[in-house]
């Protein structure tokens, strides 16, 4: 380890050193995209990064309240019950997004009969998938409570209902949040794969706008763009909700 | 892991469905519902795109204005994509495809075409300052870039059989990897790549090297629906209509011998008794039809 | 009634397999290089070190905040990349980021107390990491590290919009040749849950071999 930079102030330094280039740099080459040819669209593109960001708070919400209860089952249920769902729970999982969405949009209606607009097969799908993938981060959370808690809550006098309530399950959701908002992240990122079947999503709207102007890497930026500062702002958001959650620092 | 299996099984089988038969006729359905629901591609300009606003926008969108009038429906449009358009006809979601699909026997085995009402004339794309004759790109050694379900590959093949491709979803992506030397050339159709040339740095072919037909695309054995659109045309094309969308979208009139071999059915123009709607136009409706803001004509 | 096609499969054989055989070994490349990655930044998270630490929080929230299908546009048109190069780039960067926060994770919760403990009893840093860290990371670390390599076998899935001729792209090519979609999407699901059923029990036997189940 280099002498100079044991000390906390040098590595700032040059941290900030490295950050102030990447804006120069930056600063230098976006003002040098097609811009012009993009403004009139930034209605569209907005509108559809909010239809994208509806479907992904409506399928986690839908998703953790499926969840919930499929951990539950997973890990307390009995044996029957309980392969059924890990089967059920690792199908989802092993099949690509893709293919779950077309299947939603396509098969199901020919069961059930009834018609299913793109939008609510994308909603379905996005809600099976959430609720796959938060079983898992719930399953891991509870297990990654040491049993001993519980035991000693029991010991305690704490009936299992509060052992379960007040010790343990704090503890997981803790431990959980990475998890979870790792999975928020992604499910936001998979509700581009939407767009494959028609639904008009903002990775749709870039490449229904790239067709209509020649701007490509105005709207690759913006593309990027509205996926990071999305997602970041989601992180954003549980670090105040937890204030003592910490990624990395 | 046994049990995951079964339950894959499971939903494999789901995957194979039993497909309803249509016993009555797609004309019969649009009649009844009273909503004609046309699939259209915001992938393809002019021919199909959305502008800025989110408004459909294309000289296919303007023939299903048309023939839903005609039809004395309203019209609902459906966006689809290379992957969905066919599933969406299948499972009945959308009553026709009106859009830039090409006829080849493969599909025609799955579903109908009607008459083609469009023909893209099919140009190469490539660098400034290389040469844009086309002996220079039948060699092995050259990637030929295009976009997935693009008629133009087939074509390409039957020049070129040992030719390389590299296919993408989108026609901005494969101007861009043109660019960045990913692909030697570019095929599309001249109207696409018109567009494209005015972003500077590439240069298209003066001269066509292929044909690509395009038309709408129905439900297998349904022949009373897919006659009614083939009629429809066919008067579109006896008034001028036809000519004049072609005119508006494409710059030119159109350069194919419309109807079969060039010649429009006779007596087309009689309004049959049964099974043949053809209401008459709305005042003012021609006229915002071929305006430049033909989407108000939407509800 | 249209009668699902299934020799459509047997015709298109050599163009399934020939996708198969690049969606593996895209798959084996990015798992090798996401780890490798992953395993890195995710010690330095877990450094003392601040600068480490910064980089470590930064190359995470950065490249998660991404989605792969952008990561693989900005390497391919905008940088320019070649396609395999980009798409592996592609990759490895995006899984590499999940894969770093779940090692920093593990590390982190292994309780400070026993590593104290362990240096306080004489200890040296070689034994502490193989006897005490190593074995509860590695416990802790395998189930969530299963999930991440069965991403990376969907997510090379997304290489197929930059032409690299996976899977997913021959399946896609049947279909818009064919438009018999249903059959090549049954054929190119059940493959991929193949893989991913395969990753998974590869892992699990890993971890008994292990002997952290």
């Amino acid at each position: 380890m280099i002498p100079a930079l044991r000390s906390d102030r040098a590595q700032d330094a040059l941290w900030y050193v490295v950050v102030a280039a990447a804006v120069v740099l930056g600063a230098y080459w976006v003002p040098r995209l097609e811009w012009t040819a993009v403004a009139p669209s930034w209605f569209f593109l907005l509108t559809a990064l909010g239809r994208s960001w509806f479907l992904a708070v409506i399928s986690i919400a839908f998703g953790a309240l499926a969840a919930a209860p499929l951990a539950l089952l997973r890990v307390y249920g009995p044996p029957g019950l309980r392969h059924a769902t890990i089967a059920l729970i690792e199908a989802v999982r092993a099949t690509p997004e893709l293919m779950l969405i077309f299947w939603v949009y396509f098969t199901m209606p020919l069961i059930s009969g009834s018609q299913v607009t793109a939008w609510n097969a994308a909603l379905g799908a996005l809600s099976i998938i959430a609720a796959a993938y938060l079983a898992e981060v719930v399953r891991a959370g509870l297990n990654s409570v040491p049993p001993g808690q519980l035991e000693a809550a029991r010991a305690l006098g704490l009936s299992s209902t509060q052992a379960f309530g007040l010790v343990v399950l704090p503890q997981a959701l803790r431990n959980m949040l990475p998890a979870l908002v790792a999975q928020f992240v992604a499910l936001f990122k998979t509700t581009s794969l939407v767009s494959a079947i028609g639904v008009m999503d903002f990775f749709r709207a870039v490449s229904v706008t790239k067709n209509a102007v020649f701007a490509p890497y105005a709207l690759y930026l913006i593309l990027a763009a509205g996926y990071f500062v999305s997602c970041a702002v989601i992180s954003r958001v549980v670090r105040w909700l937890d204030p003592r959650y910490q990624l990395l620092e | 892991m046994r049990r995951t299996l079964v339950a894959l099984c499971g939903t494999l089988a789901a995957l194979l469905p039993a497909l309803p038969g249509h016993a009555e006729s797609t004309l019969q359905t649009v009649l009844k519902r009273g909503q004609l629901i046309a699939g259209i591609t915001a992938d393809s300009p002019p021919s199909g795109y959305v502008d800025a606003e989110g408004h459909i926008m294309g000289y296919c969108s303007d023939v299903a204005r048309y023939l839903s009038r005609r039809l004395g429906v309203t019209l609902q449009f459906v966006q689809v994509t290379a992957s969905s358009r066919v599933p969406l006809l299948q499972t009945g979601r959308i009553d026709a495809e009106i859009a830039v699909t090409t006829p080849n026997k493969v599909r025609n085995e799955v579903v109908d075409f009607t008459l083609t009402y469009i023909m893209d004339n099919g140009v190469l794309v490539v660098r400034q300052g290389d040469s844009t004759d086309l002996k220079n790109y039948t060699n092995a050694d050259k990637v030929i870039g295009a976009t997935q379900g693009n008629g133009f590959v087939d074509r390409w093949k039957l020049l070129s059989p040992q030719a390389k491709f590299k296919l993408f979803q989108d026609e901005g992506d494969v101007v861009v990897a043109l660019k960045n030397k990913e692909v030697d050339a570019y095929i599309t159709g001249s109207f696409l790549a018109a567009r494209f040339a005015k972003s500077g740095g590439i240069e298209v072919s003066k001269t066509p090297w292929a044909s690509s037909p395009d038309a709408i695309m129905v439900r297998e054995d349904d022949s009373k629906w897919r006659k009614w659109l083939d009629w429809g045309l066919e008067r579109m094309w006896v008034e001028g209509t036809l000519q004049k969308l072609y005119l508006k979208w494409y710059g030119i009139e159109p350069d194919f011998p419309f109807g079969d071999a060039g010649v429009i059915q006779p007596r087309v123009a009689e309004i049959g008794k049964t099974d043949d709607p053809w209401h008459d136009l709305p005042a003012g409706f021609m006229d915002k039809l071929l305006g430049a803001k033909s989407y108000e004509l939407d509800q | 009634m249209r009668a699902l096609d299934w020799s459509i499969l047997w015709q298109y054989r050599d163009a399934l397999l020939s996708g198969l055989l690049t969606t593996l070994w895209v798959s084996a490349v990015g798992v090798v290089t996401s780890t490798a990655a992953g395993v890195l930044v995710g010690c330095l998270g877990a450094l003392p070190l601040r600068l480490a630490r910064r980089f470590a929080g930064t190359y995470t929230g950065f490249l998660r905040n991404l989605p792969m299908i952008v990561k693989l546009f900005f390497l391919y048109f905008v940088l320019g990349l070649p396609a395999f190069p980009a798409a592996l780039l592609a990759l490895m960067l995006h899984q590499s980021a999940y894969i770093a926060d779940v090692v920093s994770a593990g590390i982190r919760s292994v309780s400070r107390g026993q590593i104290d403990a362990a240096l306080s009893l004489g200890l040296k840093w070689q034994q502490v990491f193989r006897l005490i860290l190593l074995p509860q990371v590695l416990r802790i670390v395998m189930p969530p590290l299963t999930t991440q390599y069965v991403a990376v076998v969907k997510n090379s899935s997304v290489a197929s919009l930059i032409a690299i001729p996976d899977l997913t792209y021959e399946t896609q090519g049947i279909n818009v040749e064919t438009f018999r979609g249903f059959e090549a999407a049954t054929a190119a699901t059940a493959l991929y849950v193949v893989i991913a059923l395969a990753v998974i029990g590869g892992m699990s036997a890993l971890a008994s071999r292990l002997g952290t189940r």
